[in-house]
């Protein structure tokens, strides 16, 4: 009997098992995917708390999942229905399941996991199409923006939206500006934007409605099978490093040159 | 041995059923629109269900093959020329050394997929070799196929020409039901936005795509006063922004969504996003979980049995 199997056997009668639990909830996200979301305001303790549960909802589940998916106050399980008995993917056994495990998660091995990845960014007006507009819409000088964009280390809540691309946590309120009306068409790989309480970087060319103050010259992501090469996981902090034009051009075109050299092999 | 693109189509590219594990760091599931015509043009073939296949979108391509083997075609029915001569979906075609297959006149549904027996060269990542097209990787060169472009076949093979059960020839008239089930923030609408949602008939707009199908109708209200955290979205997903013109989630769409969600495509319903095209009608109807997942289970094993 799996791990899994003995949880759905269990008769657990408690009105635990009937009633939601106070400090979750399990809802239907279409007939293939359960989200749990956990009544607790943002914080890094929450972050851990879903990433640790991830781990083991990711073991206990096995190959019954195709996914899951962490987020600022939640975790999406989305299930292989054809894996799946009709007990497997219930609210019900997620419940019993997570009633069990969340009281021992690991957080510790996470946490000592978390590193701190510095990211250059270049604030220049060259590179950085929105910074002029954001330094009048913010009534900060460019000097003040670069501080107050570079001091925090900011939490890595979660990855998603496009490939690589991380949502941070921990942006100086004096910093925030709305989202463009209209969203640009195309916003160049390496752009650093906001959009309102949010801050972060394009890992790939795309369209997109944030302000852009700054640009990288780091890849962010480079599509190979390994996924150790991801430059940031959930839980890691980022913070960002001021550099002058000059490094940056210099840093694009000693990527490109070593890019170059791989291909001629 | 390959086949050369002498036209390359609106947006024709290689997928088969898409990636999975890999959503929480961004990268979503991609693969076939369709998914269930691209097993059956893979069956017509003698190919594995999931083998990599050309999706043809609206405006199909001119194939010269420079290879003798089997193909099929599923899907969207287009008006297709093997040498001049009018060849039909859902069944084996045999092509020769030099042929030439060309798609005309699209006659019904979005998406055509052409599956050659064989394997396409083309580079698998992230365990699927479906082209993602937005972050450009898998598939060939990461992109569409443009004029010119030439993909080499290996281990083509001629097999005994087969013919699809009639139950699976399917007819897209432009005029669908959909079924829908609930999903995180169902209970965030109140019943007379659900109703209406529900009884409504959209269009759908131009200006959708594999990311998403948007639609054209009356719009739903939404209660303002409430936040909506982001959280994992699932392809299928119904979402209403702040517009109240409802978007539906596609293969290409986001890991994480922050719209409010009305309700789901049941999984049974999902392939046929994928024949959805700009003007076609859609109206909804509501299912309660467990039903849902039973037409799935039922559908799945109709299908498993008629591949036999």
């Amino acid at each position: 009997m799996t791990e899994l199997e003995a949880f759905i056997k269990q008769d657990i009668t408690d009105k635990q098992d009937t009633a939601e639990s106070p400090s979750f909830r399990i809802l239907h996200n279409g007939d293939s995917a359960l989200t749990v979301i956990f009544d607790e305001q943002v914080s890094d303790g929450l972050s851990l708390k879903i990433i640790a549960l991830r781990k083991v909802l990711k073991t206990i589940f096995s190959n019954k999942l195709t996914d899951i998916i962490p987020a600022y106050q939640s975790l999406t399980l989305i299930f292989n229905l054809d894996r799946c008995s009709k007990q497997d993917s219930t609210p019900n056994t997620l419940r019993k399941v997570i009633n069990v495990q969340i009281a021992g998660l690991d957080t510790k091995s996470i946490e000592r996991k978390s590193r701190i990845v510095k990211i250059p960014v270049c604030y220049h007006y060259d590179v950085a199409p929105d910074l002029e507009s954001f330094c009048k819409f913010t009534k900060l000088t460019l000097k003040q923006v670069i501080e107050l964009h570079t001091m925090p280390k900011y939490r890595v809540n979660m990855l998603g939206f496009l490939p690589g691309f991380f949502y941070l946590s921990g942006l100086d309120k004096k910093l925030y500006m709305p989202r463009k009306s209209t969203p640009s068409l195309n916003v160049e790989a390496g752009s650093v934007g906001i959009g309102n309480n949010q801050t972060g970087v394009y890992p790939v060319d795309s369209p997109g409605g944030w302000q852009i103050i700054g640009k990288t010259p780091t890849n962010l992501f480079e599509p190979t099978n390994s996924t150790d090469k991801f430059l940031v996981n959930p839980f890691d902090q980022v913070q960002f490093e001021p550099i002058s034009l000059k490094e940056f051009t210099k840093l694009v075109e000693g990527d490109n040159d070593s890019s170059q050299k791989q291909d001629a092999k | 041995m390959s086949l050369t693109f002498l036209k390359p189509g609106l947006q024709t590219s290689i997928q088969d059923l898409g990636r999975s594990g890999k959503m929480h760091l961004g990268i979503n599931q991609s693969g076939a629109m369709d998914s269930l015509s691209l097993k059956l043009a893979n069956w017509l073939v003698g190919n594995s269900l999931n083998s990599p296949c050309l999706e043809i979108t609206l405006m199909g391509p001119t194939i010269k093959f420079k290879v003798s083997t089997s193909i099929a075609v599923c899907g969207a029915e287009f008006d297709i020329y093997h040498n001049g001569d009018l060849v039909f979906n859902d069944e084996t075609i045999q092509v020769c050394k030099g042929d030439i297959l060309e798609f005309d006149k699209l006659r019904s549904g979005a998406r055509a997929y052409l599956a050659i027996a064989g394997k396409l060269k083309c580079e698998k990542l992230f365990g699927s070799y479906s082209t993602h097209l937005m972050a450009n990787f898998g598939g060939y060169q990461g992109r569409q196929i443009k004029t010119g472009d030439k993909i080499k076949v290996k281990d083509p093979r001629l097999i005994d020409v087969k013919i699809l059960d009639k139950q699976l020839k399917l007819k897209y008239l432009g005029n669908y039901l959909i079924r829908f089930t609930d999903s995180i923030e169902s209970n965030f609408f109140d019943s007379d936005a659900f109703h209406q949602f529900a009884s409504n008939e959209y269009k759908i707009s131009a200006d959708s795509n594999r990311m998403g199908l948007r639609l054209v109708g009356q719009p739903i209200s939404t209660r303002k006063s409430e936040q909506i955290m982001s959280s994992g979205l699932v392809p299928g997903t119904i979402q209403i922004p702040s517009s109240g013109l409802p978007i539906i989630a596609g293969v290409d769409g986001q890991t994480i969504g922050g719209y409010p969600r009305i309700g789901s495509v049941i999984s049974a319903d999902l392939p046929l996003l994928g024949q959805l095209k700009a003007n076609d009608k859609i109206k909804w109807q509501y299912i309660e979980m467990n039903s849902a997942r039973k037409f799935l289970s039922h559908k799945t094993e109709m299908i498993q049995a008629l591949l036999k």
